[in-house]
């Protein structure tokens, strides 16, 4: 683990903390604590954009691309690790349709696990907060098939717009 | 030590002149939402969608969303920016938590809806009504009257 770090630092040393975060999907945080020595405590999924970056960047220099480059022209990391999605099982069938399409276009795009976890929860958040706020009046009222789809189509622009510019890749 | 809500709308007050004024505008709440984001370091934006609450608030990445729902008229809409706004500038959230959905929830969650609602009648006022609206009897019965609302 300790050479696959050192060559990971080695490899992102002239990017600063955002940009490696940015280029490898591994948390600004992490590589500073990387950077700093501090790899016992590396998560495995962490482990796997590692050797998905420096995959990339052999790769890459085997035939004088930049591992950037690499990545963007086929040899993709692997955006779909470590996606959590929150249970939508209270979806209506039309709204489950356009959260899956929601999704799947962030996975298409490269969107990193990690954000696009976060990205399916703020999706969803005003439907599941809102049968919160409702059940907590008289009576217990779920938002309807119709209402769902509105959120859903009311969220989406902001979520493209908080994630689609750092994020997408293709 | 907690603050009253008299204490807290004092402190907003001092903080926004245009809130003495009252009679705040669709605009005015915008900048004011503005100028608290700024304040606490982080983007607050403000959409008009169709939308099954009159008023809402999540996080979306490093932004707060404001949703208000666009079928309704324009007082109304207003009045539900002003009461999201409210929940704001009377600290009510922990806006640099990691909590996607912002509601109010708990024992206090009447008090602190009535709160936001107070905000909203106070901003949105008739111009001119400073002194009385700050005399306490006069909150205690728009915080009634917000409860049974």
């Amino acid at each position: 683990m300790g050479d696959l770090v050192e060559r990971f630092v080695g490899a992102t040393a002239a990017y600063s903390l955002r940009e490696v975060e940015a280029r490898t999907g591994v948390g600004y945080q992490t590589v500073r604590n990387l950077r700093a020595g501090e790899w016992q405590t590396v998560q495995p999924s962490t482990r796997r954009k590692i050797e998905a970056y420096l995959r990339q960047a052999d790769a890459a220099r085997d035939v004088g691309e930049s591992p950037e480059d690499a990545a963007r022209i086929g040899g993709a990391m692997e955006p779909e690790d470590d996606i959590d999605l929150p249970d939508v099982s209270y979806l209506h069938p039309a709204a489950r349709a356009i959260f899956d399409e929601r999704v799947g276009s962030y996975v298409t795009r490269g969107w990193p696990g990690q954000i696009i976890s976060q990205a399916a929860r703020e999706l969803v958040a005003a439907i599941v907060g809102g049968n919160t706020v409702r059940s907590s009046g008289p009576g217990k009222v779920e938002l309807s098939e119709d209402e769902q789809i509105m959120v859903l189509r009311g969220i989406s622009p902001h979520i493209e717009k908080a994630y689609a510019a750092r994020w997408s890749k293709r | 030590m907690e603050q009253t809500l008299e204490e807290k709308l004092r402190r907003v007050t001092n903080w926004h002149a245009p809130l003495a004024r009252g009679g705040m505008s669709w605009a005015g709440l915008r900048a004011l939402a503005s100028r608290i984001g700024t304040a606490r370091g982080v983007e607050i934006v403000v959409a008009e969608d169709p939308w099954p609450f009159s008023g809402s608030l999540q996080r979306v990445g490093d932004r707060l969303v404001i949703k208000v729902d666009s079928r309704r008229n324009l007082a109304e809409r207003t009045y539900a920016l002003a009461h999201e706004v409210g929940h704001l500038a009377l600290g009510h959230y922990d806006i640099h938590a990691r909590e996607v959905w912002y509601h109010t929830d708990g024992p206090n969650a009447d008090e602190l809806e009535a709160e936001a609602d107070v905000f909203a009648g106070w901003a949105t006022r008739t111009p001119g009504t400073l002194m009385e609206w700050f005399q306490p009897e006069r909150l205690k019965q728009m915080r009634l009257a917000a409860r049974r609302s």
